[in-house]
């Protein structure tokens, strides 16, 4: 047995090794999983095809990994080089052989009881040469050394006692490590900031609320700017011939009393673009000005090239909580269009230019006020995916309402800072679907219903495949053109996570975290 | 709450608590409250348990035997472990409803269906009609305790439609079944169901 270990592991360790020219090149090396999204594209798609259509039912479990605690597990593995990397919340990594799924080596983080609103989490790891990257509930980042699991260097990101929290995975590009930050709930100012790869100094800030002076810091009223929210706590997509960052940001604070915070909001529910080696901002679209549903805009944007109304452009698609699909021109930010996908009552329409008409109906009041989505929104955080071969742009839905009742909002360092108290509707059970759009109209194609809001992730594959979970255990495949059913495993807990595919020693897998554990499913 | 003492919040600290977060695996979810809000909240929570409480005028002892006798509720709800598993659990039924509701639930069963609780009617691929309450679902397969407390267990695909009869109850009402007198009896019992209290 140990000579079977010292065999695997001594090559494995040599090869580690994730320039920054692999990362760039990953839709070239399928058999990998090398960033958060797959790629920097951020499409979740697997160019792999063993398992596809006509097999798929034949997939089966071959290991399992426990983790040692019992948070969400929003993990998305990173696979290269005979291991996976893996985060265990609330702030751990763990590198898996993977062949057995034995442990490798572990990195235990002693974390603090952090103010946060949606639990202990932590989605995944970045890599580049030969360091990974991961922030911590207490706000730090950290890199470590790929090969042991030891820390390389530690930097505060931001203080935890005032809601500051990060649970995405970084995004490795060139020499830096981006991150952002969650607090939006807690009344923090949101950045996204760059730190140095190989030093952890940090290199740029870009603040997504402006302070006094600053372009855009006229759509905030008084001092509210300062604890205007506008969180980065997704991983976002990066074009590397544009050297264009494109991240989405969150709700303002406080999240329901717009009265607080008069004006737009900027950078509040925006995708921006930023240029990525000094965080300058090249262009931003905001989808919900004045945001006073929390329909945050921490989704995941999609970068394709394609012809679009008869003509070739760079674009960027969002699926966003706010119940609206969106095209943008990746390059400048022209809006192109945007196509409701679920029911919604926040607003009656979006006008020519992309600018929302707000319903005032479904604005939080003092007598309650219903609206759909609520706040958990129609898409979130959970990653759509876009597949080349059917033009499907997939996206998991929540179809759920509330209704907000106007509260008081004094702001309180490390406490909820939001506004308005939520009651669950009662006559209307929430139901969810997984949706693929036409992703250059936006047109539903097909959907498949789920018993429940769903908040697992999306990978669709060039094998006809499309995977995802549900939070009563399934995880489950489709087919991609039609979203027929063809597969499932009843995992045992929810599926917070999304999959990702590899291959290793000539044979694809498929892998999701569902409950407490990591499941790795292949062809027997 | 209209009682002097709350089975999940005996003192002021329990009861912010269980305001702010709710009550794990009940109907209860979390609010989001400023901290005066929350505090004037409580207080008049607290002036709920001080008012009047409603007069018990029947006899819990007729009760008891009314609620395995004639009443049969025994077949499809639980006390202490003990009865059938088609309604809600009664074990602690007085100490978490009022006089009024329980006298309501009697009368109207349908006027206030405990959130969560479901209905249905499922269809198999033989025809066969299975009416019963969901005991759990999710995106391929269903549970079901059909009206005489089995199990039955179906993988969506077995069933060529499920309806979902929201709002009703497989309960009869006891207005005919039982006389005035027997309902506060019966009512009187329910009422000192306190549970472990």
């Amino acid at each position: 047995m140990r000579w079977t270990v010292t065999y695997l592991l001594t090559p494995l360790c040599l090869l580690a090794q994730v320039p920054y020219e692999r990362l760039v090149h990953a839709t070239s090396e399928p058999q990998s999983w090398l960033t958060y999204s797959g790629d920097f594209q951020a499409r979740r798609y697997s160019a792999l095809t063993q398992i596809n259509r006509e097999n798929v039912s034949g997939l089966k479990v071959l290991w399992m990994y426990q983790m040692k605690t019992r948070h969400k597990f929003e993990t998305t593995p990173l696979v290269f080089d005979g291991l996976m990397y893996i985060t265990e919340p609330p702030s751990d990594v763990t590198a898996l052989d993977l062949r057995t799924g034995r442990p490798v080596w572990s990195f235990r983080r002693n974390v603090p009881t952090v103010p946060a609103c949606c639990g202990q989490v932590n989605r995944g790891v970045a890599a580049l040469d030969d360091e990974l990257f991961v922030g911590t509930m207490d706000s730090h980042l950290i890199a470590l050394d790929m090969k042991t699991g030891r820390v390389r260097w530690d930097v505060e990101v931001a203080d935890y006692k005032t809601g500051h929290s990060i649970t995405l995975a970084p995004l490795a590009i060139k020499d830096k490590v981006i991150i952002g930050i969650a607090g939006a709930e807690y009344g923090i100012r949101g950045f996204l900031d760059a730190y140095d790869a190989k030093t952890g100094k940090r290199a740029w800030r870009f603040w997504t609320v402006p302070g006094p002076g600053e372009p855009g810091s006229e759509t905030w009223s008084g001092d509210s700017w300062k604890h205007g929210g506008a969180p980065t706590w997704i991983t976002g997509a990066y074009d590397p011939e544009a050297n264009l960052l494109y991240w989405g940001t969150g709700n303002p604070g406080p999240v329901y009393r717009g009265d607080i915070r008069k004006g737009d909001n900027l950078y509040s529910d925006c995708l921006l673009a930023l240029d990525a080696d000094s965080g300058r901002l090249k262009w931003h679209f905001q989808f919900t000005p004045h945001d006073v549903n929390d329909i945050d805009s921490n989704e995941i944007p999609i970068l394709i090239d394609a012809e679009f109304r008869g003509k070739p452009r760079k674009l960027v698609l969002f699926g966003n909580r706010n119940a609206f699909y969106y095209i943008l021109d990746r390059l400048t930010g022209e809006f192109l269009l945007a196509k409701q996908f679920a029911n919604q009552t926040w607003a009656k329409g979006i006008d020519e230019h992309g600018r929302p008409i707000p319903n005032p109906a479904s604005m939080p009041s003092r007598e309650g006020a219903t609206v759909y989505p609520d706040d958990d929104g129609t898409a979130n955080w959970f990653s759509p995916s876009y597949n080349p071969q059917t033009g499907l742009f997939y996206q998991n839905t929540r179809e759920k309402g509330a209704t907000y009742f106007l509260t008081e909002a004094p702001y309180i360092p490390g406490r909820e800072y939001l506004g308005a108290s939520r009651r669950s509707l009662t006559d209307k059970e929430p139901w969810g679907a997984l949706r693929a759009l036409d992703a250059l109209s936006g047109e539903l194609k097909w959907e498949f219903r789920l018993a429940t809001p769903p908040w697992s992730g999306i990978l669709s594959t060039a094998g006809g495949l499309v995977f995802s979970g549900d939070m009563e255990g399934n995880f489950f495949a489709l087919d991609a053109a039609d979203g027929k059913f063809l597969w499932r495993l009843q995992t045992g807990g929810p599926v917070w996570a999304a999959p990702i595919s590899y291959q290793n020693e000539g044979k694809q897998y498929v892998a999701i975290a569902a409950g407490s554990t990591i499941i790795a499913l292949g062809l027997q | 709450m209209a009682r002097p003492r709350l089975l999940h919040a005996p003192d002021d600290t329990a009861l912010l608590g269980v305001i702010e977060n709710g009550i794990p695996d009940k109907e209860m979810p979390a609010h989001w409250f400023a901290p005066n809000e929350l505090r004037q909240l409580a207080a008049y929570v607290r002036t709920l348990g001080r008012a009047e409480q409603q007069k018990i005028v029947g006899d819990p002892r007729r009760g008891s035997n009314l609620y395995a006798g004639k009443g049969n509720c025994s077949r499809c709800h639980t006390i202490g472990g003990h009865g059938g598993a088609l309604g809600p659990d009664l074990t602690d039924i007085g100490a978490r409803r009022s006089v009024s509701y329980l006298k309501e639930s009697l009368l109207e069963p349908e006027a206030a269906v405990p959130e969560g609780f479901m209905q249905l009617l499922a269809i198999t691929r033989d025809g066969q009609k299975i009416t019963g309450v969901r005991v759990n679902e999710d995106t391929f397969t269903v549970q079901i305790r059909d009206l005489s407390d089995n199990l039955r267990s179906f993988f969506r695909s077995e069933l060529t439609k499920i309806t979902y009869e929201s709002g009703k109850s497989p309960m009869p009402s006891y207005k005919n079944i039982l006389t005035p007198a027997e309902l506060n009896d019966l009512v009187a019992y329910l009422d000192s169901l306190r549970g472990d209290l």
